[in-house]
């Protein structure tokens, strides 16, 4: 099973093939739903990360948002 | 202020800096900024704006000061805390003291949806560092409706976020989509905070506003950092992000925390020293993740359906549908900020 390198953050990530967006997000533990995440430059819907199919090569940002002041 | 100080340039050491220069302070002097929310962050940004020579500052919040502030508050000082003094006014009064000619006026109240425009209206910044996200989405619909540059600004722990929404950027609801359920996450009063990182984050948030202020290029993005473990770290993130096409706001031009949507109800429960706080999004708490966050601080009971704690002499009961029973206050003002204290959203 070939691997699917994208970049989170800055830093490369290899996933299993067919890797989606909350792929990612359990690669990193995160299980908030105060979480965003954009996807070559666009915000990816909540309701889409099971289903978004990483391709090789592309670049995710990730933030956990925190709330306090 | 009168004698040897009138003489004196205040403002001499920013007008040097040629960023800012003449033009830049007396934009600055000309501007205002309301800021929501004067705890760790809100208090830090309002003595800044002030020293930088901001006109004009409106600062909102609900709550009092207490010793427990005094780790991280800046403006306020053991005399507030022995006189449970609102913050809100007591951070004016001590604004007024380092800039007589500054105006600043403090708000005693809960931002809602009911008083949100006009508190808001007429000012250049909103400045977002208010402690919750019923709150902050408030402030950002209320942005929006008003067509005006807010600056976000928050941390808890160990991490903060800054960012700057001007008209092109993603709003906050892009990027949330909807309110977080209640007891969701940490707050101050559950993971602490190191002290030192609100007033950072408060210096980076209130630069941006002055940027924004003195006609100078505010950042894009987010900004994330961490201030304890390892190596101290800053990432930007979201720089080349566009509007959600499906926000609300700013795909439809409609305001859902300005029409009482995601509002909690705050009521006193007859007849008893009793409030019930009922966050709008009735989602089952995690009672297992929000009792292990409680623990820290005092004793808790959980059951299948509820969850009880023992907090600074209150108990919170959390039922499954997320509504949360304070007990030892009448004051809904008060039983709000245990809320969003130790439940939080």
């Amino acid at each position: 099973m070939s691997a699917v390198r994208v970049r989170v953050n800055g830093e490369d990530l290899d996933l299993p093939e067919g890797a989606s967006v909350a792929s990612v997000l359990e690669r990193l533990e995160i299980q908030t739903p105060r979480v965003a995440v954009e996807r070559n430059r666009e915000i990816v819907p909540k309701a889409s990360y099971a289903s978004t199919a990483l391709a090789a090569g592309d670049v995710l940002e990730v933030v956990e948002f925190v709330g306090g002041g | 202020m009168s004698g040897p100080l009138q003489t004196q340039d205040r403002h001499s050491r920013s007008r040097l800096f040629p960023g800012i220069g003449p033009e830049g302070q007396e934009k600055i002097r000309r501007s205002s900024i309301a800021i929501v929310g004067v705890g760790a962050v809100g208090a830090a940004a309002a003595e800044m704006a002030v020293r930088a020579g901001v006109g004009r500052l409106t600062l909102i919040d609900r709550d009092v000061v207490e010793l427990s502030n005094l780790s991280r508050q800046f403006l306020f000082d053991e005399r507030d805390a022995e006189e449970v003094a609102p913050k809100a006014e007591a951070a004016a009064r001590r604004l007024k003291a380092i800039d007589g000619g500054a105006d600043v006026r403090g708000v005693v109240a809960d931002l809602d949806h009911t008083n949100a425009l006009s508190l808001l209206r007429d000012h250049d910044v909103i400045f977002d560092a208010s402690d919750n996200f019923e709150t902050r989405l408030l402030a950002s619909d209320a942005a929006r409706s008003l067509g005006v540059l807010s600056v976000y600004a928050a941390c808890v722990g160990d991490e903060g976020l800054v960012a700057v929404t001007r008209p092109e950027s993603p709003c906050l609801r892009c990027y949330l989509e909807v309110l977080p359920p209640a007891g969701s996450g940490p707050t101050c009063d559950t993971a602490g905070v190191v002290p030192t990182l609100p007033p950072t984050i408060a210096g980076i948030a209130m630069t941006e506003g002055l940027k924004a202020v003195s006609g100078a290029r505010v950042s894009g993005g987010v900004l994330s950092l961490h201030a304890w473990d390892g190596a101290w770290r800053s990432r930007r993130l979201f720089e080349s992000a566009s509007p959600s096409p499906r926000c609300p706001v700013c795909a439809d031009g409609r305001y859902p925390a300005l029409e009482g949507e995601g509002a909690s109800e705050v009521v006193k429960l007859c007849g008893r020293s009793a409030v019930q706080v009922a966050p709008a999004a009735r989602e089952r708490p995690d009672l297992a993740a929000l009792e292990r966050r409680l623990l820290r601080v005092g004793p808790v009971r959980r059951s299948e359906h509820l969850l009880s704690a023992e907090v600074e002499n209150v108990s919170l009961t959390v039922f499954a549908d997320g509504r949360c029973v304070v007990r030892g206050t009448g004051d809904p003002l008060r039983a709000r900020t245990l809320y969003e204290r130790y439940i939080g959203r």
